[in-house]
């Protein structure tokens, strides 16, 4: 305990090792039962190892075992986060409070520890803030970091993650049998779509057909396979681990180790049922598209490590932004400050900052250091004030962590804009949204998981992570990709007809709203909806799981209806989600959402340019009203509109509907503060308030005032926004007033439009699939070597000898013979003759001998 | 007695040095070759044993190396007697033109 006392922070590494412990025991067994599977029938030690370990039925003790150790790091990670809350020292800084929660130690060296003096060091690691010594740029780290956002995340994390394990259990019960039979894939021709059409529709528009169109199970024969229950598990667990260490880094290069991790996981778990053609090609474009963002990422990473020569996060912050001051120009504190490249008056190179009226510009960026004598002052930015006027800053000859530095700005902008496109392709906005709902392929639960608690909200949780480093022009950018993603996503789910691809765009478009709103500065709007999303997605999507289940793994809404009477527990909990999700008052989605709206508003009043940074999220707010509340009403009420999907379907056992009871007690309180009906008190924001960077305020100062005076406007028309869309998804669907043929009809082009996805698929195929398959096709070509087609009559050789040595393969097989036919020639030297070779003995010596006379003379 | 110098001494190895070469390199049999070499060696120790007698700092030194060359030519001699003995148990002949199998 006392281990713990010292730095609390070590309950989250434990609990972060745990499903990463039961990765490494499930990874064990798995791998033992494989060696001695083949002496299963022998007997012996191998044999009763098999036998032991479950034999031939995939292993349940595993499964069990990894929620197992799921369960316990959700319980550390409440006790975590209750300890953290209440940690209160009052003799401690708030730098040595971080310090107390956060550890760190040297990963990989990549040079000398310390390069400083050392002497200066020594006297800068006493002096340093919190008496934690910045460590070198040449040594990548791994450490870990708690403040409030982390604490947070990580208990939503691992609570859902329990949730989604315990509803994986009821869910998966199917790989447990010794063989499982899949009716979508052609047993005679594994790896070949059932039945394959002339046309090969683009990829993910057949989906809501394939179901329609797959053989029936009594005609034809599934492919046979063994269950993977202990597999699914194992994945699950790697996925969990992986979230839970992005969550708790506190630098940028571990948030990538486990950034790919997450894609890897992500791409096992799509493409689960990996014989399905239409799976393994949704885990690729997942995976292909994820290293698109994720080459921004590694560019970003690459300027910040080379230009702020730190990658943890305090650090880059720290380097970035101006300490507290009292110069006057600088009146700010975590501020960018820019320069301009200016000589002083002796002709050294220097900087000097903008003129007053041009506050905020400059081409160069100052860098500030780590530790520093003072840091109340800004008086001793690298320059001697007896010989220069204040504002100049001479350049520095030899930049390490005790000195001033720049880099130029459009560097710092770079840098921005690649961490961007990471969290872009994570996070699927537009235009690398494309890979979510295909990720729809994987089982439910996987959806739930990545869609809400895990990988999607990676790439939110960087973006609020690595706030400060975005400059204000990325800023925009970063709000207008979340305003285009939620409303092209939400236009695209208006249509969609397989359930869970409704939900899959559903989360697109609420991803764009928490992008929307750290752009336009409402960090706390943003991760607050990251916090209170993840509830009620991993709700309905986990209720759309049991709804599947529970009609035989039918997904297709229009076959549904009237299942309220079949299955009310489901039903209610997402109704729950549902009304959550389209921001009813005081169920959490609402406090989220509501700050959002404000939060755009308030940017759209400053700056009256962005006003499309509200309306789009405020349309987009009536289509999530419709097109959740379509969802519901096409499944639940209604008429049932397949006799026999309505027959066969079922209540899920218990084990699936707990972990929806407790995500919807979870999706209706866990906003909640006092007084209820403030958005502004909810609880949870107030406390990621306390994690906010501490630029925000003075930086978004006058968007945050209109927000808080036009809070009400923006929440109430949020609300009617709402209404309108779930009264017209009533109309149309629960009491049919509106007949949606009508208004199918009438729209005409806009609906085919919203139901080919935008063609972002087909634009995508015309543009990058083709011609990469073109070019590849062309290299192959050029590649090849046409061996063997016959020589024409009369050409004793084949005309392609010369083509063939213009090419690779020419080149090298030109230099094989070269080398070749040297050591023919050569071999007539070895004769093997004692004499020849005394007389080249001799005749060599003699002309050393010469050389050696000649040299003397 | 007037005193011989050096050069005489190394104009003799030198002389003999090359008898030695010519011999083994024009000697069809196997024995010839063995006696060139033979002849190449005590051409070395002439050198080691001259140059012990007319320059003090090596007198130690050379005639020990004379010595040992001796040695080594006796244990060469075995050697290579034992390899002719078994070439001409293979081949029936002593003729080092026969013994070509290395070549390339």
């Amino acid at each position: 305990m006392t281990w713990f006392d010292a730095s609390p922070g070590r309950l989250y590494v434990v609990a972060t090792l745990l499903p990463l412990a039961a990765f490494a025991a499930l990874l064990l067994i798995g791998a033992v039962k494989n060696l001695c599977r083949s002496s299963r029938q022998v007997g012996g030690v191998a044999s009763s190892i098999y036998w032991l370990l479950g034999g031939d039925r995939p292993l349940k003790t595993g499964a069990y075992l990894a929620t197992g150790c799921m369960v316990a790091a959700a319980a550390l990670a409440v006790t975590g986060l209750v300890w953290f809350l209440a940690d209160t020292h009052q003799d401690l800084t708030s730098e040595q409070m971080a310090a107390r929660w956060s550890g760190r130690v040297d990963w990989i060296r990549i040079g000398a520890a310390d390069t400083a003096p050392p002497g200066e060091w020594d006297r800068h690691r006493a002096t340093g803030p919190g008496g934690v010594a910045p460590r070198t740029a040449l040594a990548l780290e791994i450490g870990y970091r708690i403040d409030h956002l982390s604490a947070l995340m990580f208990a939503m994390v691992t609570v859902i993650g329990t949730g989604i394990f315990v509803f994986s259990l009821g869910y998966m019960k199917d790989e447990t049998d010794e063989i499982v039979e899949d009716h979508e894939v052609d047993a005679q021709n594994p790896g070949v779509r059932p039945h394959p059409r002339a046309e090969d529709p683009p990829e993910g528009v057949d989906h809501g057909h394939s179901h329609a169109t797959s053989p029936k199970a009594d005609d034809h024969h599934g492919f046979r396979r063994r269950g993977r229950y202990g597999r699914f598990f194992l994945y699950l667990s790697l996925f969990c681990f992986s979230m839970l260490n992005l969550i708790v880094a506190d630098n940028l290069f571990q948030v990538f180790v486990s950034w790919e991790l997450v894609g890897v996981c992500s791409f096992f778990l799509i493409g689960f049922y990996y014989e399905r053609p239409s799976a393994a090609r949704a885990a690729n474009k997942a995976f292909i598209v994820n290293r698109i963002g994720d080459a921004g990422f590694l560019v970003g990473m690459l300027v910040a490590w080379t230009s702020l020569g730190t990658l943890n996060f305090e650090e880059m912050n720290r380097r970035i932004r101006s300490p507290k001051d009292s110069h006057e120009q600088l009146a700010m504190a975590n501020e960018l400050v820019r320069v301009n490249p200016s000589p002083s008056k002796t002709g050294e190179l220097g900087y000097r900052l903008p003129p007053k009226e041009q506050a905020g510009t400059g081409s160069h960026l100052v860098l500030f250091p780590l530790v520093w004598d003072n840091p109340e002052h800004f008086h001793g930015m690298g320059y001697d004030k007896a010989k220069h006027n204040t504002e100049w800053i001479a350049a520095n000859t030899t930049p390490n962590y005790l000195s001033f530095d720049t880099i130029p700005y459009w560097l710092f902008v770079v840098m921005g804009l690649g961490i961007f496109l990471g969290c872009v392709g994570k996070s699927a906005q537009v235009p690398l949204h494309t890979w979510l709902p295909d990720a729809m392929e994987g089982p439910t639960p996987v959806s739930a998981l990545i869609h809400a608690a895990t990988m999607v909200a990676a790439g939110v949780y960087l973006v609020g992570r690595a706030f400060p480093l975005f400059a204000p022009e990325v800023l925009l950018l970063i709000a207008y990709t979340g305003a285009v993603t939620l409303f092209v996503s939400a236009t695209i789910a208006l249509v969609q007809t397989d359930i869970k691809r409704v939900l899959a765009y559903s989360t697109c478009s609420q991803l764009g709203y928490m992008m929307l709103a750290l752009g336009v500065g409402g960090w706390v709007a943003g991760l607050l909806h990251l916090l209170t999303h993840a509830f009620f997605k991993a709700l309905l999507f986990l209720g759309s799981g049991s709804v599947i289940h529970g009609c035989h793994h039918e997904q297709d809404l229009r076959k549904m209806g009237g299942l309220y009477s079949k299955m009310r527990v489901t039903a209610l909990t997402m109704l729950v989600g549902v009304l959550a999700i389209s921001g009813a008052p005081f169920l959490s989605g609402w406090y989220s959402k509501d700050m959002i709206l404000s939060s755009a508003l308030g940017y759209g009043l400053v700056q009256r340019e962005h006003v499309l940074l509200f309306a789009l999220p405020l349309i987009a707010a009536a289509m999530t009203g419709f097109y959740m509340f379509r969802l519901w009403f096409l499944a639940f009420t209604g008429t049932p509109r397949d006799e026999h999907v309505h027959t066969l379907a079922h209540e899920s056992p218990f084990v699936m509907t707990a972990p929806l009871v407790v995500l919807a007690v979870f999706s209706i309180g866990v906003a909640w503060g006092w007084p209820l009906w403030d958005a502004d008190a909810s609880y949870l924001g107030q406390l990621l308030e306390h994690a906010a960077p501490k630029g925000l305020s003075s930086a978004f100062r006058q968007e945050r005032l209109e927000a808080h005076d036009h809070h009400l406007v923006a929440g109430g028309l949020a609300l009617l926004a709402a209404i309108f869309g779930a009264g017209l998804a009533g109309a149309m669907y629960w009491k049919l007033r509106i007949d949606p043929a009508v208004l199918r009809a009438k729209l005409g082009g806009v609906y085919t439009f919203f139901l080919n996805k935008w063609y972002f698929d087909e634009a995508y195929a015309a543009v990058v699939v083709g011609p990469a398959v073109q070019l590849a096709y062309a290299a192959a070509a050029a590649d090849k070597r046409p061996t063997d087609t016959p020589p024409p009559p009369g050409l004793a050789e084949a005309p392609s000898r010369r083509f063939d040595l213009l090419t690779l393969d020419g080149w090298l097989n030109a230099l094989g013979q070269a080398v070749g036919t040297a050591g023919r020639s050569l071999r007539v030297v070895q004769t093997g003759q004692l004499r020849t070779y005394i007389l080249f003995l001799a005749l060599t010596v003699l002309v050393l001998l010469g050389i050696l006379l000649t040299l003397a003379s | 007695m007037t005193e011989l110098g050096l050069p005489p001494f190394l104009i003799l190895s030198a002389f003999l040095f090359a008898c030695g070469v010519v011999c083994i390199s024009t000697r069809r049999n196997a024995i010839g070759v063995l006696m060139g070499v033979e002849l190449v060696l005590n051409a070395a120790n002439l050198n080691f044993v001259a140059f012990a007698r007319f320059n003090p700092a090596f007198r130690l030194e050379g005639e020990i190396f004379a010595l040992m060359v001796i040695v080594l030519a006796a244990a060469e001699a075995a050697v290579a007697l034992a390899i002719i003995l078994n070439f001409y148990n293979n081949h029936a002949t002593v003729d080092v033109d026969k013994a070509d199998e290395l070549k390339g």
